[in-house]
C-alpha cells in the first residue's frame, strides 16, 4: 500500500481487515473492479508502489494507449492481459511481437538484427515503460551508438546524418534484403543526397580532377574508397587512406 | 511467383471479408526456433542433435544462418520457482557448440520478491560468420574470384548484463547493473588479401550505473548516474588502424509532479561528456587523436486531462552539444575542428478516447536549430594562423503524427499511424584560405518525409485470425544549389498473417509480405561522361505452413519460406543488377512417447540463391528429446 509496508493481496485488493468487520461487504476492490478502470486508471494503481514507473509510464509510449501495465505483466497482475505470459516465449521478442506483428517480416530478411533468434531483444533498444524522450543530442542514434560505440566519435570530421532521422537515413534497424541492413543497395543510397556524383551538376564535387562516373561502373561502390563514411579523423573526405 | 501472388491476393481478398471475431492478435509464427525448441511455464529440458551438410558457398550460408560445423547440439531450459512468500526464480538457457569447440547460447537468471528486490543476470554468447563486405567488390581493384579467403570471417559476440532493484523503503528504490559488451574477431571481402581487404574488429564496452527513485508525497523522482568506457581497435590489411578509448559520464534526472487529479508535471534532463583518445594511422595521415564532447539536454512537460477522455500534453526540450576533436602528429596539428550546437524543440500532443472503442492521439512537434562547425587543416581551428573552414547551419523542422486505433467491430481492430515531416536546412561556408574548399558540403536543402503505417487485425472465422497491414514512407530530398534537382524515395511493405485452426488436430499459418522499394532522380539531366539511374526493386516473402495432430501423440510440422528480391530499375553504368532468392523449409515429427517425454524428429533445408555469388546450401538433420517437470 502506498506509504506502507504493505504487499501482497491487499496492496491492490485493499484491506481485508476491514472487509471481514464490515461483514463481507465493502473496503474491497473486486478483480471487475479493477478491470472496469480504463487504461491509465489500472496503471495508476501499479505506480503506486512501482515507483519508478510513476516517474516515466504516463509520459512513455505504452501512456494513453490501450495496453495498461497488467496487459503485460499478465502472470504477476493475474488479471487482463491482452498478452500471453513471458515465460510461454522464447525470448522478451518474441513476447512483444504478439502484438507487433508487423515487424516480423522485416527479421526475416537476409540482414537484419538478431533478435528474431534470440540474441538480442526488442528492449535492448525500445523502452516499453519509456518517459520524456531526453536523450543525448545525438537522439536516436543514442540507442545505436550504445553497442556500435566505434561510430560514436567525436571525430575531427564526421557525417552529418540528414537531421533527426540520423542513423535510419541509411540504415533499417529490424531488417532489410541489403547487406549492412541498408536502406538502398549499392549506390542508390548515398546518391539520395549526393546526386550530383551522377551528373556533373557542381565541379566542385569533381574530386581532384577525377570523374565520379567512371567509379560507379559494375559493382563499385561509393564505400569502396569512402570506406569511413561514419566519420574518420584523417581524411575530410572518409577516404580509406 | 505466379503462385505467390495468387495466394497474395486471395488472403488479401480474405480480409475484404473480415467478418467477426474471436482473440485478438493472430498468433506469430515461430518458425525462426529451431528443431525441438518447446518451452511452456512448466519446467522444460530439450536436448538437439544436428547434422549439417552444406554444399556450395558454405561461408554465405554460415554468414546468413550462423550455423557452421557439420556437427551441433543443442540445449534448452527453463525451471521457475515460486516460493510461498511471492519470491520467484526464473533460470532460462540455450547452448550448443560451435565448430572451433567452445559453447554459444544464451542464459539467464531472475529472481524477484515483489516489493523487495528484482535481480537479473544474462549472459550471451555468439559466433557470427560475416561476410558483410561482400559489396566492396570493385573491378577497379585487381580481382580474385570467391572465395579465395584463407579463413571463414569470424566474429566473436559476448554479452553480459547483470541489474538488481532493491526496495529500501515504501518510497526509496535503488538500482545498479552492468553491461559488457565484447567484439572480436574479422570481417572480410571476398577479395581476399585485396583492397578494401580484411578488417580486423576488437571492440569492448562496459557501462555502470546507479540510480535511486523516490517517491516523496506527490512528487516521485529517478536519478541515475553512469559510466561507459570502450576500447575499440579496428584495422585494415591497408594498414589503416584506429584506436579509441572513450569515457562517458553521464547524469540522468527525471521527475514527475502530481499536481492534483488531473495535471501532472514532468521534468528530465540530461547531461554527459564524452571523451576519446587514441590514435588513427591512416595510409597517407596518422597522428593522434583527441576527443571530447559535452552535451547537455532538458525538457519539461505537462500531461493534463481535459476531460474524461481526452488528454494534453505540452512538452519543450533545449539541446547543447559541443564538440573539440583533433589529430595531431606528436606536436604537428593535422586536422582540427570545433562544433557549436543547439536545438530547441516544442511540442503539443492531444490524446482523445471519447469515440467508441477508439484512441486517438494527434502530435506536433516544432524544432530549430543552429549549428557552427570550425575545421581546419594543419592546426585548430582556435590556432591564430589557422586556415578555417567554417560551416553555419540553421535548420527548422516540423513533424506530425497521427495514430489512432479502433475497434470496429467486437474482433476487428485497426490501427495506423501516419507521420510527416517537413525539414529546411540553410547553409552558408566559407574558407578564409580563399581556396577550393577541400570538401563540400549540401548546401540548403530540403526534406519531406511522410510514413504511414495501416493494421488490420481481425478474424474472418471464429477460428481464423487474420492480421493484415502496410507501412511505408515517401521521401523527397532537394537541393537548392543543384539547381532544384531532387530525388525521391519511397518503401513500401505488404503484410498478411494468419494462423486457422481447421480443425482440432490442423492448424494452417502462414505470411505472406510484398515490399517494394523506388528511387529517382528528376529535374536534372547527366552531363555527358555520367549516368543517372534509378531503383525498382521489389521483394516477395511467402511463408506457409502446417501442423497436424495426426494421433494424440503423433505430430507433424511442415513449413516453406521463400523470399524473392528483384531489382528492374534502369541500371544504367552505375550497377548490376542483383536478383536473389532464399528459400527455407522444414519438416517435424513429434512423438509424444510418455507424458514427460517427447521425440523430435526435423529435416530443414535453407538454401540461398543470388547472381553474384555461388549458391549456398544447407540441409540440416535433427533428432530432439524434451522433457518437463
Amino acid at each position: 500500500m502506498p506509504g506502507t509496508d504493505i504487499i501482497g493481496c491487499e496492496a491492490c485488493h485493499g484491506p481485508g481487515s476491514l472487509h471481514v468487520d464490515g461483514g463481507g461487504d465493502g473496503w474491497i476492490l473486486k478483480a471487475a473492479d479493477l478491470e472496469a478502470l480504463d487504461p491509465d486508471g489500472r496503471a495508476a494503481m501499479c505506480t503506486q508502489c512501482h515507483n519508478a514507473l510513476e516517474v516515466h509510464f504516463a509520459s512513455g509510449p505504452h501512456a494513453g494507449t490501450e495496453v495498461s501495465c497488467a496487459d503485460c505483466h499478465r502472470d504477476q497482475a493475474h488479471f487482463g492481459g491482452l498478452a500471453r505470459p513471458a515465460n510461454e516465449f522464447r525470448n522478451g521478442s518474441e513476447f512483444c511481437l504478439q502484438c507487433h506483428t508487423e515487424v516480423v517480416p522485416q527479421f526475416r530478411l537476409s540482414s537484419h538484427h538478431r533478435v528474431l533468434e534470440g540474441q538480442m531483444a526488442c528492449a535492448d533498444c525500445h523502452d516499453p515503460h519509456g518517459g520524456l524522450d531526453v536523450t543525448e543530442w545525438d537522439g536516436l542514434n543514442a540507442t545505436c551508438l550504445k553497442c556500435h560505440s566505434q561510430m560514436s566519435g567525436p571525430f575531427v570530421f564526421e557525417h552529418g546524418g540528414v537531421e533527426g532521422e540520423e542513423c535510419l537515413s541509411c540504415h533499417l534497424p529490424h531488417g532489410s534484403q541489403n547487406d549492412k541492413m541498408l536502406v538502398q543497395s549499392g549506390n542508390g543510397l548515398c546518391l539520395q543526397c549526393h546526386y550530383e556524383q551522377s551528373f556533373n551538376a557542381d565541379e566542385n564535387w569533381t574530386l581532384d580532377g577525377q570523374a565520379h562516373a567512371g567509379l560507379l561502373l559494375g559493382e563499385s561502390r561509393c564505400y569502396n574508397c569512402h570506406r569511413e563514411v561514419h566519420g574518420s579523423n584523417v581524411d575530410p573526405t572518409f577516404l580509406d587512406r | 511467383m505466379k503462385t505467390i501472388m495468387t495466394t497474395l491476393a486471395l488472403i488479401l481478398a480474405l480480409g475484404v471479408v473480415a467478418a467477426l471475431a474471436d482473440e485478438l492478435p493472430a498468433a506469430a509464427q515461430r518458425i525462426w526456433a529451431p528443431a525441438g525448441d518447446e518451452i511452456g511455464t512448466a519446467g522444460h529440458l530439450t536436448a538437439t542433435g544436428v547434422r549439417n551438410d552444406d554444399h556450395g558457398d558454405a561461408a554465405r550460408a554460415a554468414q546468413d544462418e550462423s550455423i557452421q560445423g557439420d556437427w551441433l547440439g543443442l540445449g534448452l531450459l527453463g525451471w521457475f520457482d515460486r516460493s510461498p512468500s511471492g519470491r520467484r526464480v526464473d533460470v532460462r538457457g540455450l547452448v550448443g557448440n560451435t565448430e572451433g569447440g567452445g559453447l554459444a547460447g544464451d542464459g539467464l537468471v531472475r529472481s524477484a520478491t515483489p516489493g523487495v528486490y528484482s535481480a537479473r543476470i544474462a549472459y550471451h554468447a555468439h559466433d557470427l560468420f560475416y561476410d558483410r563486405d561482400s559489396e566492396l567488390r570493385n573491378p577497379v581493384f585487381p580481382t580474385v574470384l570467391p572465395p579465395q579467403l584463407a579463413f571463414t570471417p569470424h566474429l566473436e559476440w559476448r554479452r553480459g548484463r547483470a541489474d538488481l532493484s532493491y526496495h529500501l523503503a515504501s518510497a526509496f528504490d535503488l538500482y545498479l547493473g552492468a553491461d559488457d559488451l565484447r567484439r572480436e574477431g574479422r570481417k572480410s571481402s571476398r577479395l581476399g588479401m585485396n583492397p578494401p581487404n580484411v578488417q580486423a574488429v576488437d571492440t569492448r564496452a562496459g557501462e555502470f550505473w546507479l540510480g535511486a527513485v523516490s517517491k516523496l508525497g506527490d512528487l516521485a523522482t529517478d536519478v541515475k548516474l553512469s559510466y561507459l568506457n570502450t576500447d575499440d581497435t579496428l584495422g585494415y590489411a591497408t594498414g589503416h588502424t584506429k584506436e579509441n578509448q572513450r569515457d562517458r559520464y553521464s547524469a540522468d534526472f527525471d521527475a514527475a509532479y502530481a499536481a492534483g487529479n488531473r495535471i501532472r508535471l514532468v521534468a528530465a534532463g540530461r547531461w554527459s561528456r564524452l571523451e576519446n583518445t587514441g590514435s588513427e594511422m591512416g595510409v597517407v595521415n596518422a597522428g593522434g587523436i583527441d576527443g571530447d564532447t559535452d552535451s547537455a539536454a532538458y525538457q519539461i512537460g505537462a500531461i493534463s486531462r481535459l476531460g474524461r477522455a481526452t488528454t494534453l500534453r505540452l512538452s519543450a526540450r533545449f539541446d547543447t552539444h559541443d564538440t573539440e576533436a583533433s589529430t595531431a602528429d606528436g606536436a604537428d596539428v593535422i586536422y582540427g575542428a570545433h562544433r557549436e550546437r543547439d536545438r530547441q524543440q516544442y511540442e503539443v500532443t492531444l490524446g482523445d478516447r471519447s469515440l467508441p472503442r477508439t484512441d486517438l492521439q494527434l502530435r506536433y512537434r516544432y524544432t530549430t536549430g543552429d549549428e557552427t562547425q570550425d575545421q581546419a587543416e594543419g592546426a585548430r581551428p582556435t590556432d591564430l594562423d589557422a586556415r578555417v573552414f567554417t560551416l553555419d547551419q540553421a535548420t527548422t523542422r516540423h513533424d506530425a503524427k497521427l495514430r489512432a486505433r479502433t475497434r470496429l467491430a467486437p474482433h476487428v481492430k485497426l490501427s495506423a499511424d501516419v507521420r510527416y515531416t517537413s525539414l529546411d536546412v540553410d547553409q552558408s561556408r566559407s574558407w578564409d584560405a580563399g581556396e577550393e574548399v577541400w570538401f563540400g558540403v549540401l548546401g540548403d536543402h530540403k526534406v519531406d518525409r511522410t510514413s504511414y503505417r495501416l493494421a488490420l487485425q481481425t478474424r474472418p472465422h471464429a477460428k481464423l485470425p487474420l492480421d493484415l497491414g502496410v507501412r511505408g514512407f515517401d521521401r523527397t530530398f532537394k537541393r537548392t544549389e543543384a539547381g532544384g534537382a531532387e530525388t525521391t524515395a519511397s518503401q513500401l511493405a505488404l503484410f498478411a498473417n494468419t494462423n486457422w485452426r481447421v480443425t482440432p488436430r490442423l492448424t494452417v499459418y502462414g505470411m505472406v509480405t510484398y515490399g517494394k522499394e523506388t528511387y529517382e532522380l528528376t529535374g536534372a539531366e547527366p552531363a555527358a561522361g555520367f549516368e543517372a539511374f534509378n531503383v525498382d526493386a521489389n521483394t516477395v516473402r511467402f511463408s506457409p505452413g502446417a501442423t497436424f495432430m495426426a494421433t494424440d501423440r503423433l505430430q507433424i510440422d511442415g513449413w516453406y519460406e521463400g523470399v524473392s528480391f528483384e531489382d528492374t530499375g534502369d541500371q544504367a553504368a552505375s550497377r548490376n543488377a542483383i536478383n536473389s532468392d532464399r528459400d527455407r523449409l522444414s519438416l517435424r515429427v513429434r512423438y509424444q512417447a510418455t507424458e514427460r517425454l517427447a521425440v523430435t524428429a526435423g529435416y530443414a533445408r535453407n538454401e540461398f540463391d543470388e547472381n553474384r555469388w555461388d549458391d549456398s546450401i544447407q540441409d540440416l538433420w535433427s533428432l530432439s528429446a524434451h522433457t518437463s517437470f
